[in-house]
């Protein structure tokens, strides 16, 4: 897992990372700001841990991290340690997604803790945290393994990913039911809002959770296994 | 017996440029020298025997394998690239023992030790890499290409921004690997440290291989070509006249200040030329050589290559 380890460290190192934390911190402001006010419901739940954190806020980090954790690498001229070590491209790849995944988690964390704060303070239970934990996780997992693959394959990986997440996963798949089977984000919030009681009606999922899973699970595999094929056949600097 | 690294008829190109065009050699234990100016296709061909590019035409083979498919063919090879980049925030044990790691060895930290003792960095092995100078970087570069002990160790360019005592050093051990029976390739645009290094050179112009042998061959073949000189001196005319009679001079062209002379005997040239200037009572200024250089080397080599050469 040497690859892993060497992808968290150089991600977590850079100081730009630490930008990252600014959207971290506009989920930790809502939940803070809704504990203050006293007037919360499991819409609230479902607004900041589902529209928030997992429809924008962790796809924003995961896209971020996944387009430098081989563009850096590519730029520096790094990428050939790697390439020529023995190593199959697939290899690296999976441990690329693993390791900026990892990443994300770390800097996701303090949203994470405050939505299971927010989620004892609403009296969700315990099993509705985990859910929304576990959504957050797989959305910056999938997005990490499409957007390595996006990078490998278009020079813009990051202004594409921005505009995927704001005009797709941010307008389109939260306004149009039918769009949400064709959204990460959607079957994300599939897992962690599926288990919520008493929402208004439009931000109750249209997919199960173990849909939305399996279809986060399928896609990071597919994912991997493309750029794998495409990091084997470009040439490396 | 498969050859370490064999190149058969590769070629690459990028759009309309070629890089590599047609080009064919094998590489076996001792150090070989690609020689070649900038933009010559040196850089390609490493990356080629590397598995890094893929060729378009023709097939690279490292123990028979592809570089670009076989991780074990890919794992043969030790890479000391051209580029400066190196794993931030770890020291020099940390990034060579990462690379053995992905190399899968054994003993990672004990083979990253010996690497670094290797290349003389065992007192900053615990420093961190950011603050090394380019040379300290670059024998960084060399440890972590020895760490798994390579059958083929390839270099790109592995003196430049080194001082001397540190090119020295360097040349020593590549030497000392050679004889280990490591098949080494190492690239350069300097002929000096070609020839001083390598037991084979191979010559790259505009991506062609143009000539290959022993360096002392090399140096005989490159002796044998015509040089021009440019002779200041005055009156020309009656100087010109003389030097045209000569033996080994090819043609002679009056100047404003002097004449150029081609001649393929310098030799004769210099020793003949103080007497043939007292005897038509001309002065000399200034003598040299205008095409002393490696670029002039490469044309002749070139021109040699097409049979253009007269």
């Amino acid at each position: 897992m040497i690859i892993t380890r060497l992808t968290i460290r150089a991600l977590l190192l850079r100081r730009r990372s630490l930008a990252l934390l600014l959207p971290v911190a506009a989920v930790v402001f809502f939940v803070i700001f809704g504990i203050l006010r006293g007037d919360v419901s499991p819409d609230s739940q479902a607004l900041i841990v589902g529209r928030l954190l997992i429809s924008t806020v962790a796809p924003l980090v995961a896209l971020v991290l996944a387009v430098t954790a081989i563009g850096d690498e590519r730029e520096s001229g790094t990428i050939v340690y790697l390439a020529t070590a023995g190593v199959s491209r697939l290899r690296i790849v999976a441990e690329k997604t693993l390791g900026s995944t990892v990443a994300a988690a770390v800097l996701l964390s303090p949203a994470l803790v405050a939505i299971a704060v927010f989620g004892e303070h609403l009296g969700v239970g315990s099993t509705n945290i985990l859910r929304g934990v576990a959504g957050t996780l797989l959305v910056a997992l999938v997005y990490c393994a499409v957007f390595i693959m996006v990078g490998l394959l278009l020079k813009r990986a990051l202004v594409a990913g921005i505009i995927y997440i704001l005009i797709w996963e941010g307008a389109i798949a939260t306004i149009a039911p039918s769009a949400e089977r064709f959204s990460m984000t959607a079957w994300g919030r599939a897992i962690s809002d599926g288990g919520l009681y008493g929402i208004a009606t439009d931000l109750v999922p249209t997919l199960d959770a173990t849909t939305g899973a399996a279809s986060l699970l399928v896609v990071t595999a597919l994912a991997v296994v493309l750029a794998g094929w495409r990091l084997g056949r470009m040439d490396l600097p | 017996m498969t050859p370490l690294l064999e190149f058969d008829r590769v070629s690459k190109w990028f759009r309309d440029t070629v890089a590599v065009g047609d080009v064919s050699f094998t590489i076996e234990p001792g150090v070989t020298g690609l020689l070649g100016h900038n933009g010559a296709g040196k850089s390609t061909v490493i990356r080629l025997a590397t598995g890094l590019a893929h060729p378009d035409e023709g097939s690279v083979r490292v123990f028979g394998l592809d570089p670009t498919k076989s991780g074990r063919a890919r794992a043969a090879i030790g890479l000391v690239p051209d580029g400066d980049g190196l794993w931030t925030g770890l020291s020099a044990l940390g990034l060579v023992e990462a690379c053995a790691r992905l190399r899968g060895v054994a003993d990672a930290k004990g083979a990253a030790r010996a690497a670094l003792a290797t290349v003389d960095l065992t007192d900053v092995a615990l420093r961190d890499v950011k603050g090394f100078s380019q040379g300290m970087r670059q024998r960084v570069k060399i440890a972590q290409a020895l760490v798994h002990e390579p059958k083929v160790l390839i270099l790109d360019e592995p003196l430049n921004g080194l001082d001397p005592q540190q090119r020295e050093s360097t040349i020593a051990l590549l030497r000392q690997l050679g004889d280990q029976g490591i098949a080494t390739l190492f690239s350069s645009h300097v002929l000096s440290e070609v020839e001083r290094v390598s037991d084979r050179v191979l010559v790259l112009v505009n991506g062609r291989l143009v000539a290959e042998g022993s360096p002392t061959g090399l140096r005989a073949l490159m002796d044998e070509r015509p040089r021009r000189i440019r002779i200041a001196a005055q009156p020309a005319r009656p100087l010109a006249a003389a030097l045209a009679a000569l033996a080994g001079v090819r043609r002679v062209e009056i100047e404003l200040d002097g004449v150029l002379v081609e001649t393929s005997d310098t030799t004769a040239l210099a020793l003949a030329l103080p007497q043939l200037a007292r005897a038509c009572g001309a002065d000399l200024h200034a003598i040299e050589p205008t095409d002393d250089n490696l670029e002039s080397v490469y044309g002749y080599l070139t021109e040699r290559a097409r049979g253009t050469h007269r």
